[in-house]
């Protein structure tokens, strides 16, 4: 019998584990799922973003009875799961729109405001008219920011002719009206950047589900994959799905063939790469990314200015302590930047913190990931994995996971479809009910 | 990305060699592998939506489905990924703890 833990890259150092932590099932079960933190205890935690990773962790740390301040700038989350369900014509936005006021009504404070600063002196956050909010923890969640003018000719104001919707919002529906607007006949082009960025199959899914809208609707139409990468995740059950769902609809061109965008035109949407210039009815520009601007403000944004190095168990950042970074903002190993590993990152840290704050030793994590796509309505696939933290950072546990088969029967297919929004219902519901 | 993870290949023949019937030698605490199941069976094993939940089915069922999905006895879309590299042992914690849990959420929503 061998142990699992001896298929990490590097053998780590045993510890022991707290009797309550570990402890008799009976003991335990009966009772919220971390225990450790009464009401009243000491430890002020802030959060800053409301999205998977800092609701998640905002929830989790309030269901153990800990005092938690989250800051969130908006009224509403809008998750960019399902997003392509809507730039696809068959959800609405309202489907993928969240309140904070279940996590009020579970005791979490939550100000909707802008962190404006951070004072790690004296271990304060500054908001938007000066007022402060102290800490002894600070999460920061703050998901992505786009890297303006890395592609030439794309900023902000670029993406409103060509809209990147990879914040779901304002600039999903800029999508879906560009895509509803399309004449039979157009073109439509999606440009995917390279490793790494926030959620890696959401490019070709997109394309499944634009595809899926025009099949209907307009179905002498195009798409076209502009791709900085020559491959990418779910590649086989991607391009398989495209010729049985869409034949002859989707054209995928990768780095190899010259598909990297390098600079656009916003006024005539129009995409230049080595492959050629691609005039698009619908232009889908997915830029390059890094950690969200509040990490950079903090100073924790601390791989090349991009993203964020954190401890693989206490998600605390390695530039600034007492600063702990979730989700796609940081750099988490093998584990890729999905909402779903967001919100295993986030249940793991506030399991950490109510350690650190009770001056306990923290335990071993595990981390799991699952990012569904939709190639159709009633078509899903996933990928899927565990993860351990070794010495290395969050490494996958060797035999877990892995894709959904090539060859399958539709109702595979449907079930997946049908646990995609499974899956959504509990998470949202974690987070958010 | 840059090349922080990179898989030796001692730990490679490591797996291959010795795969047979791993158990976690430092594992994580139960309640922190079972939090990963939430992310899809909901919090404490109680799913609003089209996935089982697990909360109060006896430990028996639970750790004999999740036996039959990691062997492929029984199909599964997912699970059965999930659960392959996990023991005997970490089967039943996670059984045990979930036929723990109440069928229904202890307090009312709101009622912290």
């Amino acid at each position: 019998m061998k142990p699992l833990r001896s298929l990490l890259p590097t053998r780590l150092p045993r510890r022991r584990f707290l009797q309550t932590m570990l402890g008799g099932v009976g003991a335990t079960a009966a009772l919220p799922y971390l225990q450790g933190c009464s009401k009243g205890s000491r430890g002020r935690v802030v959060i800053i973003g409301g999205g998977f990773g800092g609701a998640t962790c905002a929830a989790t740390l309030a269901r153990s009875g800990a005092h938690v301040t989250l800051v969130e700038r908006s009224q509403q989350f809008i998750t960019c799961p399902f997003s392509n369900a809507v730039i696809g014509s068959f959800m609405e936005m309202s489907a993928i729109t969240h309140g904070y006021d279940g996590l009020r009504k579970r005791g979490v404070r939550v100000v909707h405001d802008a962190a404006t600063g951070v004072d790690t002196g004296s271990r304060q956050v500054v908001l938007s008219e000066g007022l402060r909010l102290s800490y002894d923890r600070l999460v920061l969640s703050p998901g992505i920011d786009m890297k303006w003018n890395a592609v030439n000719g794309y900023d902000r104001a670029a993406s409103q002719a060509m809209p990147h919707a990879w914040k779901a919002g304002e600039q999903t529906v800029l999508l879906r009206n560009q895509l509803q607007a399309m004449e039979d006949g157009g073109v439509a082009v999606i440009a995917a950047p390279a490793n790494p960025y926030r959620c890696p199959p959401a490019p070709y899914e997109r394309a499944c589900l634009m595809a899926h809208y025009l099949a209907r609707h307009k179905p002498r139409s195009k798409i076209i994959i502009l791709d900085t990468k020559d491959s990418f995740t779910k590649q086989d059950l991607f391009i398989r799905g495209w010729e049985k769902l869409y034949p002859g609809m989707i054209d995928w061109v990768p780095a190899s063939q010259g598909g990297a965008v390098v600079r656009v035109d916003a006024a005539t949407r129009t995409f230049y790469c080595e492959a050629g210039a691609f005039s698009a009815q619908t232009a889908n520009m997915v830029p390059p990314q890094r950690a969200g601007e509040v990490a950079v403000m903090a100073g924790v944004a601390n791989d090349d200015n991009e993203w964020c190095l954190v401890d693989p168990r206490t998600f605390e950042s390695t530039a600034v302590p007492g600063i702990h970074v979730l989700g796609d903002a940081c750099y988490a190993g093998a584990m890729p930047k999905s909402g779903f590993a967001a919100n295993s990152q986030g249940k793991a840290c506030a399991a950490a913190l109510i350690s650190l704050l009770a001056e306990r030793e923290v335990a071993e994590p595990m981390f799991l990931n699952t990012c569904y796509s939709l190639l159709s309505p009633d078509y899903g696939i996933s990928i899927s994995a565990a993860y351990l933290a070794g010495e290395q950072g969050i490494v996958p546990i060797l035999g877990s996971g892995g894709t959904s088969p090539l060859e399958a029967p539709a109702k595979v297919r449907r079930d997946e479809a049908k646990y995609a929004e499974g899956w959504y219902a509990s998470m949202t519901e974690e987070m958010f009910g | 990305m840059r090349n922080r993870f990179t898989v030796p290949l001692l730990v490679l023949l490591d797996a291959v060699l010795f795969q047979h019937n791993p158990v976690l030698a430092d594992p994580p605490p139960v309640t922190l592998m079972a939090a990963n199941c939430g992310g899809c069976h909901g919090v404490e094993g109680r799913s609003p939506g089209s996935i089982p939940s697990l909360a109060g089915r006896t430990a028996d069922e639970l750790a004999a489905l999740l036996m039959e999905f990691k062997s492929g006895e029984r199909p599964s879309t997912i699970m059965g990924r999930i659960i392959t590299p996990f023991g005997d042992e970490e089967i039943h914690r996670l059984a045990d703890y979930f036929s723990a849990l109440p069928k229904a959420a202890a307090t009312a929503r709101g009622d912290e």
